[in-house]
């Protein structure tokens, strides 16, 4: 994950600054997120060996989408996507779960230095907002009105919230070993 | 401010508050799920070293009835063959052979006593100070050690579980006072209070240390004094033990009513 925010971030600056939009890396890397999320919440969350397996095969799945959606159905140069609002409902029903997961077994440790607290905060905060804005940025693109400042102050503040909160679990995972849940 | 954006950013604020007010109520219940675990593993904890002590006090009875129907048969056997055998030729025989009576008798009224403090049910059908009184008895009698029993209640009211525990923390304590302390005089009391019963055994042995007094109550490796905490914890009763070099060691035990 880190790796990936790391290049996709890069990336996204670097076409910025050279092309004027950075849709393609953005589209790219929706792919590597939906299967990195999948990959995450198939450890994270405690649940059947089936229903484990159901969330990787829907992140592969949102992954080919967010594929197929950028070459022949969007293009690669179009924003908002629909596989970024795919991928913002995902991981906010999976952490929606993670909370709850977490509820159902309780461990000693007190919260705030649970990782996955952390993690599922930060997800949870970060793509409900990023739904919210995706939709929003739909709507104006389709009127002739400009994309208010607050939007962009919006998203600047999720993402710091997010980042702020995977730089917490990252230091909170290295300084214990984590659980994953076992498969029922 | 555009006013078509006024609906979205009221509900942007809403979203973000939703969000927020979301993870507070998660933090509350995850708060809540925490205390109901925590009181779960209690029981639970609660529950295992009551049928650890159970199953010790099943084994002591065991051992107690093996002593008495066994050993303790086998050694009035060989008393009674000694009293069948024919006259002695000569005088030392009739010695040795009284000598050996005498021993064989010391033998079977060790193993009763022993039998008898071992099996719960005799504390149970006896009660409490009279078992301690015989055990004191006993130890006054091997003359290594004087002790008293002081102030000693007539009667006192307590559950039968509550009594084997009480006198299982004796005898673990006599036990370290005899095996430890260098002591000549053991004062053990009773005393019962409104609120509590107060048990207590004071010696006049070599004491400890702070340090080592420290390190005994908290990381101490030996069964004997990890036992009697064990059973503190599981009657309720607050366990307490002073000790200064040369000045003796003080135990008490508060057991609320």
């Amino acid at each position: 994950m880190i790796t990936l925010i790391f290049i996709s971030e890069l990336t996204g600056k670097f076409l910025q600054a050279r092309v004027d939009t950075n849709s393609p890396a953005y589209h790219v890397s929706l792919f590597i997120q939906h299967i990195c999320f999948g990959l995450l919440f198939y450890y994270l969350i405690p649940l059947t060996n089936k229903l484990r397996a159901f969330i990787l095969i829907l992140g592969f799945t949102l992954a080919l989408t967010a594929i197929l959606t950028g070459l022949f159905y969007q293009g690669l140069f179009t924003f908002p996507s629909i596989s970024a609002s795919l991928l913002s409902v995902f991981v906010s029903v999976c952490s929606i779960y993670l909370f709850y997961s977490m509820i159902k077994s309780p461990v000693n440790t007190p919260l705030l230095k649970q990782a996955w607290f952390w993690f599922a905060s930060g997800s949870l905060f970060f793509y409900s907002i990023t739904f919210f804005v995706l939709g929003y940025f739909k709507l104006l693109l389709e009127s002739p009105s400009p994309v208010p400042d607050w939007c962009y102050d919006l998203l600047h503040f999720a993402n710091f919230v997010l980042y702020g909160c995977y730089l917490t679990t990252i230091i909170l995972a290295a300084k214990s070993k984590l659980p994953t849940h076992e498969p029922r | 401010m555009n006013p078509d954006s006024t609906i979205p950013l009221i509900a942007g604020t809403a979203l973000v508050s939703v969000l927020t007010v979301f993870i507070i109520l998660f933090v509350i219940l995850y708060k809540k799920a925490q205390l109901r675990f925590e009181l779960e593993r209690q029981q639970f904890e609660q529950a295992l070293l009551e049928s650890e002590v159970e199953i010790r006090e099943q084994t002591l009875a065991d051992i107690a009835r093996e002593l008495h129907d066994n050993i303790g048969q086998i050694a009035s056997l060989a008393k009674i063959q000694l009293n069948m055998l024919p006259p002695p030729a000569s005088d030392e025989e009739v010695e040795k052979i009284a000598e050996s009576k005498q021993l064989l008798q010391h033998l079977i009224t060790e193993i009763r006593g022993l039998s008898n403090s071992l099996n719960y049910e005799n504390v149970q059908s006896m009660g409490l100070i009279a078992m301690m009184e015989k055990d004191i008895n006993r130890i006054n009698k091997s003359g290594f050690v004087k002790v008293t029993f002081h102030p000693k209640p007539t009667a006192l009211s307590l559950d039968s579980k509550i009594s084997i525990f009480l006198y299982r923390m004796f005898q673990e304590t006599i036990n370290n006072i005899l095996k430890h302390s260098e002591a000549n005089q053991v004062v053990i009391g009773i005393e019962e209070k409104a609120q509590e019963i107060v048990f207590s055994i004071e010696d006049n042995g070599v004491g400890m240390p702070k340090e080592k007094l420290q390190k005994l109550l908290h990381d101490s490796t030996g069964n004997g004094l990890k036992n009697i905490k064990h059973r503190c914890k599981i009657i309720g009763a607050s366990f307490n033990m002073e000790s200064r070099p040369n000045m003796g060691t003080f135990i008490s035990i508060n057991l609320p009513t």
